[in-house]
């Protein structure tokens, strides 16, 4: 049996705000409540006050932007609604792929993309795939709203900029050129990903104009790898499939994991070269001078 | 604000009701304590297993790890739902024919699971089966009378259906 706590449904955004600054820092945000059920039962977080905004219009807005270049993300949209979603599916096929394969079917039904990246829970599949997609979150308290990168928005096990203040009212994410090619790729042996790889390359002819690099369950937080990013830049496909061993480990060597029960830091590294390499040479098939 | 009972009104199994519950009160203790329905069980409870599966609105949900007050507004079916006026579901009666559990334990969650599989996907593929199942631990029969129980209900729904 969980503390008691004041429940508060409000039904504007004003009004939400309002009591998070009220009671800031006693107060904790209920959106589809499966990391926060968790922390509360674990004992983890507490508070004497809980706002559930699930009865405030329009937070699951879930479309383009009027140019069509950017998606909106509100803080309602479950996993579910973005695993089904056709709009998902025809203009970010990877971010459909990453939540078809998260937690498990229960969860998607009910948990929020917002929620997770809220709680920065550092065994996450969306951190590293919203890096590399250079996505930005707005975080709005009831003076005005602030926008951050989403690698500034991580900031720790289980810590990020929101201040207490604040809530997540929407999750930003740039449509790619036509000319990207993506990978989504984890290992999980078990319920939580033990490494995520969010890849991405651009392509003109046979030369590969820019590389983004994900990782993700692999330190405090989800990072994008910058010297894997440079020395990848301007290589020709075959240079990247020759040698994609060594940016594999130039990928390893880029971040610091923790040892833990699935593994320990050296192994976890081992994954992140491997997988590195896979989508390294996976994206330049079909992309050598004489193809 | 709400210090004291929240009025939620709600159907379970078809029925309509409307009473008060405690804020910090789980589903699954509401719904196993308070309505009786004690066919959904509780296990890990951290949404990892899947035995305290139960259905709102048609979607497969922990009630370990939501609010009672949520119920508000929802349908909710437990596996005390399930069963018609012309006995057991389908599902039931294909999991009793293929073996599809042992101890029991997590067959309430496996077989509701698989009720809102059948209606996003009337004929899954067995692969199909396996990825969405993959949600719901069983440790007793290895999962694949479980497999065989779940694609034999599909055929028979189909062919009443039809």
């Amino acid at each position: 049996m969980l503390s008691p706590f004041v429940l508060h449904q409000p039904r504007s955004l004003p009004d939400a705000l309002a009591l998070l600054s009220e009671h800031a820092g006693d107060i904790n945000v209920l959106a589809g409540g499966s990391e926060l059920l968790l922390l509360l039962k674990m004992g983890l977080i507490k508070a004497n006050h809980i706002v559930d905004i699930k009865k405030i219009p329009g937070l699951d807005r879930l479309e383009l932007n009027s140019q069509g270049n950017s998606l909106h993300v509100g803080p309602l949209v479950t996993h579910r609604a973005l695993e089904k979603s056709h709009l998902i599916e025809q203009h970010f096929p990877l971010l459909a792929e990453m939540e078809r394969d998260l937690a498990n079917v229960r969860i998607r039904n009910v948990g929020t993309l917002a929620g997770n990246l809220c709680f920065a829970e550092p065994h996450a599949d969306p951190g590293a795939l919203l890096a590399v997609y250079d996505a930005v979150v707005t975080l709005r308290n009831f003076e005005g709203e602030r926008r951050l990168a989403i690698k500034d928005f991580f900031m720790d096990y289980y810590e990020t900029a929101l201040q207490k203040n604040e809530l997540l009212t929407d999750i930003e994410i740039p449509k790619l050129a036509e000319n990207f090619r993506g990978h989504y790729l984890r290992f999980c042996p078990g319920e939580w990903p033990m490494v995520t790889v969010a890849l991405l390359t651009r392509w003109t002819g046979g030369t590969c104009g820019e590389a983004r690099l994900g990782l993700g369950c692999v330190g405090p937080k989800p990072i994008r790898v910058t010297e894997f990013e440079e020395v990848t830049h301007g290589r020709s496909a075959e240079e990247l499939t020759a040698k994609a061993d060594e940016f594999g480990a130039i990928a390893a060597r880029g971040c610091d994991p923790l040892a833990d029960l699935w593994g320990s830091a050296e192994y976890k590294r081992q994954i992140v070269k491997n997988l590195v390499r896979e989508g390294l040479r996976r994206q330049c098939q079909g992309r050598a001078k004489d193809d | 604000m709400t210090e004291g009972l929240v009025p939620i009104k709600f159907r379970v199994n078809g029925q309509q009701n409307e009473i008060e519950v405690r804020p910090h009160e789980l589903l699954i203790d509401f719904v196993r304590e308070l309505l009786a329905l004690t066919g959904t069980k509780r296990s890990c409870d951290m949404e990892v297993c899947g035995t305290c599966t139960v259905l709102l609105d048609g979607k497969a949900v922990s009630s370990c790890s939501l609010f009672a007050f949520e119920l508000d507004g929802k349908d909710l079916t437990t596996i005390e739902g399930l069963e018609g006026p012309e006995g057991l579901h389908p599902l039931q009666k294909a999991f009793i024919q293929c073996g599809g559990f042992q101890c029991g334990f997590c067959t309430p969650g496996m077989i509701l699971l698989a009720k809102s599989l059948l209606a996003e996907n009337p004929e899954p593929t067995r692969e199909e089966v396996c990825a969405y199942m993959d949600a719901n631990i069983c440790r007793c029969t290895g999962y694949q009378m479980i497999v065989e129980s779940i694609l034999h209900a599909a055929k028979e729904m189909k062919s009443v259906g039809s």
